[in-house]
């Protein structure tokens, strides 16, 4: 632990003052990976966030990652030892767009269903299990209903680990609002 | 047309059947469940009941890198000019700007006798790049008119916070902002609590009965719409009357199956011929 705990020091980020000086952008061949890039970061204590890439080089299903410019050479040095090769890391002037971070619940009694943006999940509040998921239109939403639908939601992966585009972030924030929901409401009947 | 969710399934074209619960194209069957294989379904279903050839289907297996999107993307641009098409209905794919506006580019003097459904990714595409009125119908969920209705969004995911927070009784504004911003093709069927069928940003018709406030949660029934819709409009309906009857035939589908949030969409559109009948489609 000590030696993780020396990497992560050595690899994280500056101290905050230097925070606000500039954004900058990381752009990635895919979603997934972009995905990937910003769960890594996270892990080592960066303040990252997925965004919209520039409009000049949207191609219409894209995520950046938007990092403080000050941990460029920390950022960079972690993506490379991950494996990942951005097409380029830019700075920007303004905020760009940021994915929805805020869900919607819908109460069915015995389901709840959560949105997040154009996604669904519902599921069965007392045993866990998730019973339909709906919207999106990227191919790995079918592709992850699959897997998910008629398993517990306390059980089954992250649609994050498995998914590619924006339609399964969006995925994943309702399962991650969905599963504290479920966890929330087991506790409450153990006590 | 639109992708399946399989890894190894290459392109695949020809004519659709849904059989014992199963949908068929070439050697491939599939159980349809949430996207493209629902809406193929559905669209079987309702031209075996009006006694409509079966459609043709193109498709190719994606499990969302994209790879394959590309390929139909690639596909029906090569091919839209020359294959015998009344009614185009885009699905489940990557949204791809350029590979939408090169399907959109393709079909030339046959344009005027096609309608373009776009749903799913391929109504994201549309919209993304600037392209959706070049479409005939969109079959937009509140949540995807959010993504309409503002103009920098170029993914639902994008959507800003306050279009987001609108609830669903306020979809009549997010109507307006869309058409204002030009991101809407002619006609929309919106679909949700109540469906509103718009042509040109005026609700020339609203769908509520029955209402089953069940269908929200399941995975498909949005699907189901647009099949229905496309085979409606292949059997010669007006494409307004087509949209009013398909919301109208899907909600009685839902009604027969008697579903609660966790009922599986192949429950739905089994009961699409006699939802058929109770509307007095077919005999």
């Amino acid at each position: 632990m000590k030696i993780l705990d020396s990497i992560r020091k050595k690899l994280g980020p500056r101290k905050k003052e230097a925070l606000e000086k500039g954004k900058g952008l990381i752009i990635l061949n895919e979603v997934s990976e972009a995905m990937q890039a910003e769960k890594m970061l996270k892990s080592f204590g960066y303040g990252v966030r997925g965004v919209a890439p520039p409009p000049e080089i949207r191609k219409g299903c894209d995520l950046a990652v938007e990092f403080n410019l000050i941990d460029q050479l920390g950022v960079e040095r972690l993506l490379k030892r991950s494996g990942l090769s951005p097409l380029d890391i830019v700075s920007l002037d303004t905020l760009s767009q940021k994915p929805l971070d805020i869900t919607k619940e819908k109460d069915f009694g015995r389901y709840l269903m959560v949105t997040a943006a154009n996604m669904k999940i519902t599921v069965d509040k007392e045993k866990g299990t998730i019973v339909n998921i709906s919207g999106g239109g990227c191919p790995d939403v079918p592709y992850l209903a699959v897997s998910l639908v008629g398993n517990n939601i306390t059980e089954v992966e992250n649609p994050g680990e498995n998914g590619y585009s924006l339609c399964a972030y969006m995925l994943e924030k309702a399962y991650q609002k969905g599963l504290s929901m479920v966890k929330s409401q087991q506790s409450r009947e153990y006590t | 047309m639109g992708t399946l969710p399989f890894d190894e399934m290459g392109l695949k074209t020809g004519k659709a059947t849904f059989e014992g619960g199963h949908l068929k194209v070439e050697d491939f069957e599939v159980t349809p469940s949430l996207g493209t294989s629902v809406m193929v379904a559905s669209a079987c279903i309702t031209c075996k009941a009006l006694n409509l050839e079966p459609p043709y289907f193109v498709t190719a297996g994606d499990i969302g890198d994209g790879k394959r999107s590309k390929e139909l993307y690639n596909y029906m641009a090569a091919n839209l000019a020359t294959l015998d098409i009344t009614v185009l209905a885009m699905h489940y794919i990557m949204p791809d700007i350029p590979g939408i506006r090169n399907i959109l580019n393709s079909p030339g003097k046959r344009r005027k006798g096609m309608t373009l459904i776009a749903d799913a990714g391929a109504m994201y595409a549309a919209k993304a790049a600037g392209l959706a009125q070049e479409i005939d119908i969109f079959t937009p969920d509140a949540g995807e008119m959010a993504y309409l209705a503002d103009p920098k969004a170029t993914h639902p995911a994008y959507v800003e916070h306050l279009l987001f927070k609108l609830d669903a009784s306020e979809v009549l504004t997010l109507i307006k902002k869309a058409y204002e911003s030009g991101n809407t093709p002619k006609i929309l069927l919106v679909k949700g609590p109540v469906d509103y069928v718009v042509e040109e940003g005026e609700v020339v018709e609203t769908i509520d009965e029955p209402s089953i406030s069940a269908m929200e949660a399941i995975g498909g029934t949005g699907d189901s719409l647009t099949g229905i819709l496309s085979a409606l409009i292949y059997g010669g309906y007006d494409k307004i009357d087509a949209c009013i009857k398909a919301a109208g035939i899907n909600r009685i589908a839902g009604k027969l199956a008697q579903p609660d949030p966790s009922t599986s969409i192949s429950h739905i559109i089994d009961k699409i011929p006699d939802a058929l009948k109770e509307v007095r489609l077919c005999a």
